[in-house]
């Protein structure tokens, strides 16, 4: 994703989420902690991903062939589809 | 037209074996027709029918309809269909017979009242998917084929014995047995469902045998299995609190291990864990709202699941590739596969108008109402990983992503049918959620769509891809295995087994070398008694008529003159004694 792309993106989100922030606050008041969706999904995404990638990568990921299975195309997606 | 009960399940069996003799153009069609007739059986059968087939003194029900099974029958044979339209395109024998054979033995299991039933068709069932996995014919789809099948033997061995075990104790019909005595039939029921619906740590087989099905089995094999284990987890253990437990497990393994897995089938694997971790949990807090949500979700989930696993198909048809980090552009290249992923990708995260936020929604406010709110909370936690793991994950790197000069080559217009069928049904369930509703067993009354419940999902599924956004250039996955807890059974397991084996076989080795020195010993010795005996040959041979021969008989016969001194003797000596003697 080309840098311009990438911040166009990044407006659209932000708009999406003050908007939907700024309707929650006129539709329901306060007492819905505004924003807290917000949070909890960045918050919880970071986790998520930081989880996955860093610890439970690095510690579950072998090379492909871990089993000695070498990489074999299977047939339908070779040549003529489903043609054995 | 009322009248007319055909069991739908057998009747599909029945055209799987049909289609196994007949030439290769009307057996494409009967992937078409037949499941479609099946769908027509299931929709006129009406509630409360129960048919009993009375063999060998046992009263089957083998055709039971109830508000408590009426929206599986509809929901698969409906995916079934669309299914069938997709697969139809191979045309070869074994992929037909399992497919429909799979599909009617589903049915089975769905309409199936009492335990005898269930285990028959549940077993069929673990025969056919196998056939599916198999009909790849690829070395890894066979190795693959045997450990699912293995499992699979396994989980179904111990459902057989703890139904045995309960049927001679007398309940005969299916039923709760949370309430009941947890005793060895308790744990054996539970241990074989719990196969089939892929509860962790019994999970293995699914991410390791589901990429390697035929691209028509995967859209069969991903709905089905699992998602009827959630239905008879529900019938025998609703309430049962340990299965929150189990559930929230399976929520974050599956999505954890779903973003940073490469293989789009394997992912999508690795996901159906997630969202049945959903349906656990959901049947573990067990009230009546409770376990309407499981129902609710495993009916969304098998149409969505279906259609993503038809378009990985596809791609992996269009492209022959499987791996994420190979692929990247496709949006242009494959634009109606694009909308019919986003519209699966956009239900399975339910987002509102699509399938999955009438589906999904149900399983928080269940746990909020049963006073749980910290297991609402997780699983809000557990679908941000849906998010980002399949739309913004494989949406992105898949359809934009890097351009990777991809070949794509048509792929066939039935194929195409089935993936335009299944999305027109997520919108319509993401649309109609009082017709969903009104299918399940307790007729739950719920309204998801209120302002401040789509406002929820419009700041959560964007915050989360603010945050992948951020990370984008660590996302893209890995060309790597994924070790699961298959590794015990392929590892350790296979070196026990491998070194078991040897041994044995060492063993024997030994044996056997004992056998043939004492069968050689025997052998010389029976050829020539005389030379063990160290008796000299008496005759000097003086031709050579027996010298290819170790024992040669001539050398050891005494002279016939020697023969003959001795008769003539022995009758001198008589004659003597006759004379004296008179």
């Amino acid at each position: 994703m080309s840098k311009e792309t990438k911040k166009k993106v990044y407006i659209v989100i932000i708009v999406i989420l003050a908007l939907a922030v700024i309707l929650t606050i006129a539709t329901s008041g306060f007492h819905h902690k505004p924003g807290y969706y917000v949070l909890f999904g960045f918050v919880g995404a970071w986790i998520l991903i930081l989880f996955s990638k860093r610890l439970l990568g690095p510690l579950l990921q072998k090379d492909e062939n871990y089993y000695g299975e070498a990489e074999e195309d299977s047939c339908e997606s070779k040549g003529n589809g489903g043609g054995h | 037209m009322s009248n007319v009960m055909i069991h739908p399940g057998i009747f599909l069996i029945i055209c799987g074996l049909v289609a196994v003799f007949v030439p290769k153009i009307v057996r494409q069609a009967m992937m078409i027709i037949c499941p479609i007739l099946a769908f027509a059986f299931a929709f006129v059968l009406p509630l409360g029918t129960d048919g009993v087939l009375t063999l060998f003194g046992y009263d089957f029900h083998y055709m039971f309809v109830a508000q408590k099974n009426i929206m599986f029958l509809l929901v698969f044979t409906l995916v079934a269909v669309f299914a069938g339209f997709y697969s139809s395109y191979a045309g070869d024998k074994l992929g037909a017979f399992a497919a429909m054979g799979y599909a009617g033995g589903a049915a089975g299991v769905i309409m199936a009242g009492d335990w005898f039933t269930l285990i028959f068709f549940w077993e069929f069932m673990a025969i056919t998917s196998t056939l599916l996995i198999w009909g790849n014919r690829t070395k890894k789809s066979t190795a693959a084929g045997f450990r699912y099948l293995l499992v699979h033997m396994l989980g179904g061995n111990m459902l057989l014995f703890g139904i045995v075990i309960k049927v001679t104790q007398g309940s005969y019909m299916i039923s709760n047995l949370t309430e009941g005595p947890h005793d060895l039939a308790f744990w054996l029921i539970f241990l074989g469902m719990a196969v089939n619906a892929a509860i962790v740590p019994l999970h293995a087989w699914a991410p390791d045998a589901y990429p390697e099905s035929t691209l028509g089995g995967g859209a069969f094999m991903s709905g089905f299995t699992t998602k009827l284990a959630v239905l008879c987890v529900c019938y025998a253990f609703a309430g049962w609190k340990p299965l929150i437990v189990f559930g929230l497990i399976m929520i974050f393994y599956g999505a954890c291990l779903a973003i940073i897995e490469n293989d789009m089938r394997r992912l999508l694997s690795y996901h159906i864990i997630s969202q049945l971790g959903f349906m656990i949990a959901d049947i573990g807090i067990g009230t009546e709202f409770a376990q309407d949500a499981a129902y609710a979700l495993a009916f969304g989930n098998v149409l969505y699941k279906s259609l993503l696993f038809m378009c990985a198909g596809a791609i992996i048809y269009a492209t022959g590739i499987r791996k994420i980090n190979q692929l990247g552009r496709l949006a242009k290249k494959m634009p109606l596969t694009c909308i019919v992923f986003f519209i699966a990708a956009f239900s399975i995260t339910g987002v509102p108008g699509f399938a999955g936020f009438t589906c999904k929604s149900l399983s928080m406010a269940c746990a909020e109402e049963a006073g749980l709110e910290w297991v609402a909370t997780l699983m809000m936690l557990g679908s941000i990983g849906t998010a980002l793991s399949i739309p913004i994950k494989m949406g992105y790197f898949i359809f934009f992503g890097e351009e990777r000069n991809i070949e794509v080559k048509p792929y066939p217009v039935v194929m195409k049918i089935g993936m335009v069928g299944g999305a027109i049904a997520c919108i319509l369930a993401g649309v109609l959620p009082g017709q969903v509703y009104s299918l399940l067993p307790f007729a739950t009354d719920y309204t998801p769509y209120t302002i401040s419940h789509v406002l929820e999902y419009a700041q959560l599924l964007p915050a989360a891809f603010l945050a992948f956004l951020m990370y984008l250039p660590n996302m893209e996955p890995h060309t790597a295995l994924t070790i699961d807890l298959d590794w015990f059974y392929r590892k350790p397991f296979a070196i026990c087994y491998a070194g078991l084996s040897k041994a044995l076989f060492a063993f024997q080795n030994y044996c056997g070398g004992i056998g043939r020195k004492v069968y050689h010993f025997l052998q010389v010795t029976s050829n020539d008694p005389y030379s063990f005996l160290h008796m000299s040959p008496k005759n000097e041979l003086s031709d050579d008529r027996q010298s290819h021969m170790r024992y040669k008989e001539d050398a050891y016969r005494s002279r016939i003159g020697d023969g003959m001194i001795w008769v003539i003797g022995s009758i001198a000596v008589i004659a003597i004694y006759l004379l004296i003697v008179m």
